[in-house]
């Protein structure tokens, strides 16, 4: 695990993953989900991603975390309608693809109700539930969306 | 020797990352990567790779489709969040399945697993050359090859069992066939010295086919052979 002071090319101190903490606490207080709370740590301590999957290049880890703002995190926003317009096996197909990506960004709660989505999509699927899932999926996304920016900020510095 | 492969992976994200993965590794060198089947396929058609780094769900056809459709068989690394496929990939006799997203430790260990098979292929292929005919790749190992003849804008290979036509020119294969093993002994024929029957006045027999030598040739001929 990274350090909590970051160097950076200036020698200028970084947000810290400290000050990324206190936004963590703070925001902590009214959160009764505790899938989003561990989605939110996640966010805050989590660059183990950019050593097991980056071998800590930070070039390369900011450059997946710029497609993953840009790309795959509006995608969550497009489940509820690709469910109405497409079926379930779109749903599921798109779930499927995207689901790494969460898992290699450290986002593993969000991979893993991701999968869950994933797994309840049959052709008798309780569509109501699924709704529900995207829901939640889409509330934690929301959750960790500034948290993430911020990390894309930190890690666009060391790269 | 370097080992050639692609990356077919429609997932913006993974593809990235597996490209990163690849570039890493010296021996290998990255010839393309693709977004869907149709696209590899038609880059597979016309060039030779050693191994593909293939997604299985993908839009259009699917990476065991794009398998199916190959005029030949490289080795394939499956790359896929699934573990349903592992019983088909079985069946394909694929070399390796690496889960998505994959780690570091896991794909260095798949292209461990890979290394040997991939030296066993460079040794076994070292005497191959690959031609373009009947709309396809073929493989033809230098034994094989009885002679070839230039016919125009095709050459003609003749092997024992089939004859093959190929939009080439003689300069171009002269370079990649064998040189201990082939001679050219006239401007439009080089032919594979082991096969020889006899040879007579200007004329050299292969099987039942009589090949001129050149007058230009006839000196580097015979000084190539084993004449008591």
């Amino acid at each position: 695990m990274r350090n909590q002071s970051l160097p950076t090319h200036d020698g200028a101190p970084l947000q810290s993953t400290a000050t990324l903490f206190v936004a963590y606490q703070q925001s902590k207080e009214d959160e009764t989900n505790s899938t989003t709370e561990n989605a939110v740590a996640e966010a805050v301590h989590g660059d183990q991603w950019i050593k097991d999957y980056f071998d800590n290049d930070y070039s390369i880890a900011v450059a997946v975390l710029g497609i993953f703002i840009e790309e795959t995190m509006p995608e969550i926003n497009g489940l509820a309608n690709l469910l109405t317009n497409k079926g379930v096996d779109e749903l599921r197909r798109k779930v499927h693809k995207i689901k790494p990506s969460f898992k290699m960004i450290g986002q593993l709660s969000l991979a893993s109700a991701l999968k869950d989505l994933e797994n309840n999509c049959s052709v008798t699927a309780d569509t109501e539930n699924l709704y529900g899932k995207i829901k939640t999926i889409q509330a934690q996304t929301e959750r960790v969306r500034p948290l993430i920016l911020n990390q894309y900020n930190t890690i666009s510095k060391l790269a | 020797m370097s080992t050639t492969c692609i990356i077919v992976e429609d997932d913006k994200i993974s593809s990235l990352h597996l490209q990163r993965l690849v570039e890493q590794e010296t021996k290998f060198t990255l010839a393309g990567t693709f977004t869907n089947a149709d696209d590899a396929l038609s880059f597979l058609t016309h060039q030779m790779i050693d191994l593909i780094f293939l997604d299985i769900e993908m839009p259009g056809a699917n990476g065991f489709q794009l398998l199916d459709q190959l005029p030949y068989r490289p080795y394939v690394i499956l790359t896929t969040s699934k573990t349903e496929y592992a019983f088909t990939a079985f069946q394909y006799s694929v070399t390796d399945y690496l889960k998505k997203p994959i780690t570091i430790p896991r794909f260095k260990e798949s292209i461990k697993k890979i290394e040997p098979y991939l030296e066993k292929q460079k040794d076994n292929h070292a005497h191959d050359i690959f031609i373009r005919a009947d709309g396809k790749l073929i493989r033809l190992h230098n034994n094989e090859i009885c002679f070839v003849e230039a016919l125009g804008d095709y050459v003609k290979f003749v092997t024992e069992q089939k004859n093959y036509l190929s939009l080439t020119t003689l300069k171009s294969i002269e370079e990649k066939l064998n040189d201990e093993m082939f001679l050219k002994v006239h401007r439009s024929y080089i032919i594979n010295t082991k096969k020889i029957n006899d040879i007579e006045d200007n004329t050299v027999l292969i099987g039942r086919h009589v090949i001129p030598i050149s007058k230009a040739h006839r000196k580097t001929v015979m000084d190539r052979l084993n004449i008591i």
